[in-house]
């Protein structure tokens, strides 16, 4: 059984439609970007390929995104699991989105988005899927309950919202409101009352605020503050605080603080702080670190769970961006580490899903600016 | 105490916007690439992908991304 969502191809061809038309109306590209990002470790690869277009005309500000992303799995279930077995997965998410600004009047902006993907949207979900295909795409027996679907995950998000700059040239202040409907692989658990089957289809509600200041002539702040619904779990309140600091002309300092939290235990905290020196007008080097912690997803299972146990992930990274008159250039490299804590969760089955890992992270960006 | 303390947080950066007013000619070290917050490719330096491993640090994630059945 295929789980199918006529409103996602509707959306696709009408963001295409839309963004065709835009193209066509366009009085000036500003910008044009594309940039390719990797991140693998021995058994799992994802990359990501994006082209990015920005544009004006009399009113309006419209930037347009195209990504791909690939996966590249080599799954591996557990010894015990008596009904699993090895295979390469490869799956792919395509995913447009278009956002535009129009200037109502001097000092305010009214917001829309639109946006729409197919395919898987991480590696978990991915693994997950798998695994529930080989426990249960056959019957049970004894055991009643729902039954193993194909998985074709897509969904759309559509933004509203308003910029208004309190302070000319030194101030803004945001507010956004998003609705998202995600077509999911679902989750299965047994209960008992039998195989149960998660939502196939979820909704997203979220709003959020930011703030944008020039504190001094050498500190730029932005501050951001989130809230969303998501089917059957309670609001996920995030916050982010980014402060750029010029240390001098050649030194810049950026700190990113953030952290999200949901009822009832799920709390997440990062931090990544970055140092870039300009060797001279063309050329620029960076490096920064970054560190994440989690207290494991929010879960009330009944036996065991496919839930993700408490996580802490560090990055160090080193990067280079070159600028000339009309393009840029971007590079960076950074392994990754990312380890569970696996001791106080039941979730054997999921151990090579969950396991420690040392990952490599490289981006390559190029923009060219008319 | 909590919501206090987020909207504290919040505030602040309103109230030194309030308060100061740097103007254009004093903002060259402000808008040098870098400096400015941006979803360009080239200026922003965040690794996209980040959020397949730290989905706490993405509004989205959670029992969505992880397919999980007793997420609640």
């Amino acid at each position: 059984m295929s789980i199918t969502h006529p409103f996602t191809s509707r959306a696709t061809a009408f963001l295409i439609g839309l963004s065709a038309l835009v193209c066509t109306q366009a009085g000036s590209i500003d910008q044009l970007e594309s940039s390719f990002e990797l991140i693998d470790d021995d058994d799992i690869s994802i990359t990501q390929g994006s082209l990015l277009t920005t544009f004006t005309t009399e009113n309006w500000r419209t930037s347009l995104s195209l990504a791909h992303t690939a996966y590249d799995i080599d799954y591996q279930p557990v010894d015990f699991d008596f009904l699993g077995k090895k295979t390469r997965l490869k799956e792919h998410n395509t995913s447009l989105q278009i956002n535009s600004r129009r200037t109502l009047k001097e000092g305010l902006w009214l917001l829309l988005g639109a946006g729409t993907y197919d395919g898987f949207t991480s590696y978990r979900s991915i693994w997950l899927d798998e695994y529930f295909k080989q426990q249960y795409s056959e019957p049970l027996d004894p055991v009643p309950g729902e039954s193993y679907v194909f998985a074709d995950p897509k969904g759309y998000n559509a933004t509203v919202g308003g910029r208004w700059e309190y302070s000319p040239g030194v101030g803004y202040a945001q507010l956004t409101l998003s609705t998202t409907e995600d077509d999911v692989s679902p989750g299965y658990e047994i209960d008992f009352e039998g195989l149960q089957r998660g939502d196939l289809t979820l909704n997203t509600h979220s709003a959020s605020i930011s703030t944008e200041n020039i504190l001094t002539k050498r500190i730029r702040s932005l501050f951001e503050l989130r809230a969303s619904e998501t089917t059957g779990r309670s609001t996920r309140y995030g916050a982010q605080l980014s402060i750029n600091t010029a240390l001098s002309e050649k030194f810049i300092w950026q700190l990113r603080i953030g952290g999200a939290s949901e009822d009832p235990s799920f709390t997440a905290r990062y931090i990544n702080s970055k140092i870039e020196y300009n060797i001279n007008e063309q050329l620029s080097i960076y490096i920064d670190a970054s560190y994440y912690e989690d207290t494991g997803e929010v879960e009330d299972s009944f036996l065991f769970t496919n839930a993700s146990p408490e996580l802490v992930s560090r990055r160090v990274g080193a990067g280079l961006r070159w600028t000339n008159e009309n393009w840029t250039g971007r590079v960076y490299i950074a392994p990754f580490s990312s380890r569970f804590d696996n001791s106080g969760a039941n979730s054997d089955f999921f151990s090579n899903l969950y396991k420690d890992r040392d990952w490599t992270v490289a981006q390559i960006a190029f923009g060219k600016t008319f | 105490m909590k919501k206090l303390l987020i909207l504290s947080f919040t505030s602040l950066p309103l109230l030194f916007g309030a308060c100061t007013h740097v103007p254009i000619y004093e903002q060259q070290l402000v808008s040098k690439t870098g400096m400015t917050f941006s979803d360009s490719a080239v200026e922003n330096t965040q690794v996209n992908l980040a959020s397949q491993l730290e989905p706490g640090s993405a509004i989205s994630g959670g029992a969505q991304a992880a397919g999980c059945t007793a997420c609640r």
